[in-house]
């Protein structure tokens, strides 16, 4: 991966950038000095009753995109030690615009590893899978290289720290395809299938990997986890708004000065994310349009972008949080261009399961491509509104939900924009 | 006549032993043999269904799943240029433009020496550098025409 500076320093309250910034760090010996698998010994002298309170309060939500309360989910999981139980842990990273977790994996694979262990003790895991996307597969190797590691230091693997715990983990490589980022897909596709997502309920809390419970979790939220041990749930909680807990990485992208890398309180303005941490728009140029949170959360206009960037406040604006990704166009992007990609996306990606689902983004596609190419009036915009939002609510996963949102607010919000493009023939 | 044998062979036993469950080591096996032979062949699955215990038309079904898994031959660089939002927009356009033009390169064809193979893919999570252009396991971000002709010639 390219360097890519991670700015401003005010790390006092931050929990991945001042570690981003250490070099060596993906090694133990470094991480260790800086602090390193405390938070691990810390919570073995604990209760883990008082533990899972810790993590409760600290209104912790889940990274992946859904936002929800993970101290909630892992109180869904049964107590019994003798139900054999999984974790998972969600690498797949593949909503277009999503880049954090990369930069956990590569730079601070002990966090998130030693995250996993402090999850597995408070749940009473034995397995956990680390499910990375398998473009990945340089990370996955510093992901192996830190597990090796651990388990020479025995936080792995059989009584660790002398306790009667045991824990293991296997980093398991996708081979392409988004909607293994779906959590039920996932699921199939380390049952070693097609990753189909699966119908909910159950939740995989009750039936998940091998019909088993399992706790599937996003590669930030377990990497959350040592923080909230070390420095509790309470201050874990301030550090964000009332009911989104800590700090947000957000993946910056598109036509601004500095794109990368912020982790920021949850509950930062989205303009200011824009103009004060990203620098601005690209060439001082007008800003046209910006997708919150990874491509399928719908489009915000410029007007809509002061905002308090958590999961309450964008589901209140239509929008999504989702995986923190910003996307930022300005005025030479075409959003004709851009519906243009999405549907290639969603057309491809589409694992074809549902009906609705598998005919609408091929119909969306048509319809689109039509426009794309000047051959239709205006008229088929109201259609391709009503065609997407007829995939609403009709399918088994969320995937179908997303083409219907993301394609019908990208059209209403710049109907004129595409109007404007279609009298234009000659363009 | 055996197939899989060799590394492959102890790759393919070593990656068993890591699952409970037999059918869940199929990607990872699946990988290993692509790696190893460059594709996926029919003498390949043939031998995995045995290994595995799973219908030849099982494991088919798995491989067509799967844009990585490929089932006939690429190129020794397999050269992925990704097409999603933030990279066309930020200069994706012009690299595909460029390889379907200037280069001898077109989008899922080999370069004379068939050493390089192209396609274009979904975002791969290198939106902050884009546009990004991923080789084998390597990203490379922040392209041009000119810095990817550069990188090509490189490896042909
Ligand atoms: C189509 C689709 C793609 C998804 N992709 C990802 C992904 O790449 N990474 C991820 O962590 N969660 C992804 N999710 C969310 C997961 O289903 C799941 O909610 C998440 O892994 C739970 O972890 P969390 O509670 O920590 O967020 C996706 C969901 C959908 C519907
Ligand atoms: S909504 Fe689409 S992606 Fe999800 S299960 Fe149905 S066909 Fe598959
Ligand atoms: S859009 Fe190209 S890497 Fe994300």
């Amino acid at each position: 991966m390219e360097k890519k500076e991670i700015r401003n320093s005010e790390t006092e309250n931050k929990i991945f950038e001042p570690l981003f910034n250490i070099k060596g760090i993906e090694n133990m010996e470094v991480y260790e000095k800086h602090g390193g698998y405390l938070a691990l010994k810390k919570a073995f002298k604990e209760k883990k009753s008082e533990l899972l309170s810790e993590v409760k309060n600290a209104n912790l939500r889940g990274r992946g995109g859904a936002g929800f309360p993970a101290g909630i989910k892992w109180g869904f999981m049964p107590e019994d030690p003798n139900i054999e139980k999984y974790l998972i842990v969600n690498a797949d990273e593949g909503e277009p615009g999503t880049f954090k977790d990369k930069y956990i994996m590569s730079k601070i694979p002990h966090l998130l590893i030693e995250g996993m262990i402090i999850t597995s003790y408070i749940v009473g895991i034995k397995t956990g899978y680390i499910y990375i996307r398998g473009e990945y597969e340089n990370y996955a190797r510093i992901l192996e290289k830190a597990i090796e590691e651990a388990k020479k230091k025995r936080y792995l693997g059989k009584n660790i720290l002398g306790k009667k715990h045991v824990f293991n983990i296997i980093v398991h490589r996708g081979a392409g395809a988004y909607i293994c980022g779906e959590e039920t897909a996932l699921i199939e596709s380390l049952e070693g299938k097609r990753a189909h997502p699966r119908l909910k309920p159950p939740f995989p809390a009750n039936s998940g990997l091998y019909g088993k419970p399992t706790l599937i979790n996003n590669v930030e939220t377990i990497a959350s986890i040592p923080s909230i041990i070390n420095k509790g749930g309470f201050w874990f909680a301030s550090l964000g708004t009332q009911k989104n807990g800590g700090t947000r990485l957000f993946g910056i992208s598109g036509k601004v000065k500095n794109p990368g890398i912020y982790e920021l309180p949850m509950g930062t303005n989205l303009k200011d994310i824009i103009y004060k941490y990203a620098g601005g728009i690209k060439d001082d140029k007008e800003l046209k349009a910006v997708i919150p949170g990874g491509i399928s959360s719908p489009v915000l206009t410029p007007e809509e972008i002061d905002i308090s960037m958590d999961f309450d406040s964008l589901m209140k604006a239509g929008s999504m949080l989702g995986s923190g990704a910003i996307m930022v166009f300005d005025e030479d992007d075409s959003m004709v261009e851009v519906l243009r990609i999405m549907i290639d996306f969603y057309a491809h990606e589409s694992c074809g399961q549902c009906a609705p689902c598998r005919y609408g983004t091929d119909v969306l596609k048509k319809m689109i491509y039509s426009v794309y190419n000047k051959e239709v009036n205006e008229e088929i915009l109201d259609m391709i509104e009503e065609t997407a939002s007829g995939i609403i609510g009709k399918t088994i996963c969320p995937f179908g939900d997303a083409v219907g949102m993301a394609v019908g607010t990208i059209i209403r919000k710049f109907k004129k924009e595409f109007f404007d493009y279609l009298r234009d023939k000659n363009d | 006549m055996k197939f899989l044998t060799g590394n492959t062979e102890k790759d393919i036993k070593k990656i068993l032993t890591q699952y409970e469950n037999s059918r869940s080591a199929i990607l990872p096996i699946l990988k290993v043999i692509q790696e190893d032979y460059g594709y996926i062949s029919d003498e390949a699955i043939e031998e995995l269904s045995e290994i595995l215990g799973l219908k030849q038309g099982e494991i088919k079904e798995v491989i067509s799943f799967y844009t990585m898994l490929k089932t006939s031959p690429e190129g020794k660089y397999h050269i992925q240029i990704c097409r999603n939002v933030v990279c066309y927009l930020n200069g994706g356009k012009q690299l595909i433009e460029f390889l379907e033009k200037e280069y001898s390169v077109k989008v899922g064809s080999f370069s004379k020496n068939k050493k390089l193979s192209l396609s274009l893919v979904e975002c791969i999570g290198q939106c902050e550098i884009a546009p990004a252009v991923q080789i084998n396991d390597d990203f490379y971000g922040n392209m041009n025409p000119e810095k990817l002709k550069k990188l090509l010639t490189s490896l042909d």
